[in-house]
């Protein structure tokens, strides 16, 4: 009966022992999380800019913009008068996505928009006083919202010789707007 | 003979005493985000900006999908919960996975997530899901079906 106590005593020991060094070792859990979909992208349909098209700025009583009212920028030896229009452009996404807006004078001529001997370009407030042009330069971007957002291009007029009273006739200048979304 | 049956018995209840303490997980397996539109993604209700810890700096969003684990132990422990080399793991293509604790940011081996857990209570720990794209831009996100798998790591710990 001793022999059966000391080994009870024994046992409940190594019990202790056993469940002791079980519970206090760092148990280790590995596994994984598998995550599966499917992506739909974002059309770009999902955004509209208006107008895009002709502007027609009638006829433009040249002594007006030659006045002092008027500012005047030089680009490429070239002086340009503000006009005192304006083009308007309203960017309307169905989503909060990003997009940019390239305004770009159409033509042969990398800076300037000219028609007949009237050279055109577009100057927004992004980029102060210089023109929009087929660079980087004449890109302005922005971030829709989802709701209406109104960019203002100024426009400007200059005529080829550097003189603006040559500027003769009636004219009208397509400035092409696209709109890229990313 | 019957000592020797008492010291059998004894070992047995021991061993299945001890076997009964170890902690025991149950979590999320796999997680399905079915067609996932990215613009409902980029809606305002999901995360926008950047996150703490992993990603920093990289804006990461809220696919609205989450992973649950439950800690179920008979003794009172802390749990350490942390993705398995987030760093090499989560990123698919161009694609960036994150499982992401409020305050603590995407958990990462630097910055995972410790919580008690008693004997009285099997404490049950979510975290968000976010994605993301390695060029901070999410609409460059690829079209059509994807598969990732995320690696994470459970630390249980006696108090």
């Amino acid at each position: 009966m001793k022999i059966s106590i000391k080994k009870l005593i024994a046992v409940s020991a190594l019990f202790l022992i056993v469940q002791t060094h079980t519970v206090k070792a760092d148990e280790v859990h590995n596994f994984n999380v598998t995550v599966s979909g499917t992506f739909t992208p974002i059309e770009p349909d999902n955004c509209a800019i208006t107008p895009i098209g002709v502007i027609d700025l009638g006829t433009l009583p040249l002594v007006s913009i030659g006045d002092a009212g008027h500012s005047r920028i030089s680009l490429n030896g070239t002086k340009l008068y503000d006009t005192g229009y304006e083009v308007t452009l309203m960017v309307n996404c169905s989503n909060s996505i990003n997009y940019t807006i390239n305004a770009q004078p159409a033509g042969g001529i990398p800076d300037l928009h000219q028609v007949g001997n009237a050279s055109w370009c577009l100057s927004s407030p992004l980029t102060a006083d210089s023109c929009t042009h087929n660079t980087v330069d004449g890109t302005i971007s922005s971030t829709g919202t989802g709701s209406d957002q109104t960019f203002i291009f100024k426009i400007l007029i200059g005529e080829s010789t550097d003189e603006i009273t040559n500027l003769t006739g009636s004219f009208s200048a397509v400035i092409p707007m696209t709109l890229t979304v990313q | 003979m019957l000592i020797r049956m008492l010291f059998t018995s004894f070992l047995i209840i021991s061993l299945s005493t001890s076997v009964n303490a170890a902690c025991t997980i149950t979590k999320t397996d796999s997680l399905s985000v079915g067609d996932a539109k990215l613009y409902e993604i980029i809606n305002a209700t999901h995360l926008t900006d950047t996150v703490e810890g992993a990603y920093a700096g990289t804006r990461m969003f809220d696919i609205g999908h989450s992973i649950n684990i439950t800690i179920y132990c008979p003794v009172d422990v802390d749990a350490e919960v942390r993705p398995n080399g987030i760093d090499d793991y989560l990123k698919n293509n161009n694609e960036i996975w994150c499982i992401y604790k409020e305050g603590l940011g995407c958990l990462s081996q630097t910055n995972s997530d410790k919580f008690f857990a008693s004997a009285d209570s099997n404490p049950t720990t979510s975290y968000k899901i976010l994605l993301g794209e390695s060029t901070d831009d999410i609409t460059k996100l690829t079209n059509g079906a994807y598969n990732s798998t995320l690696p994470v790591t459970v630390i249980i710990v006696e108090k």
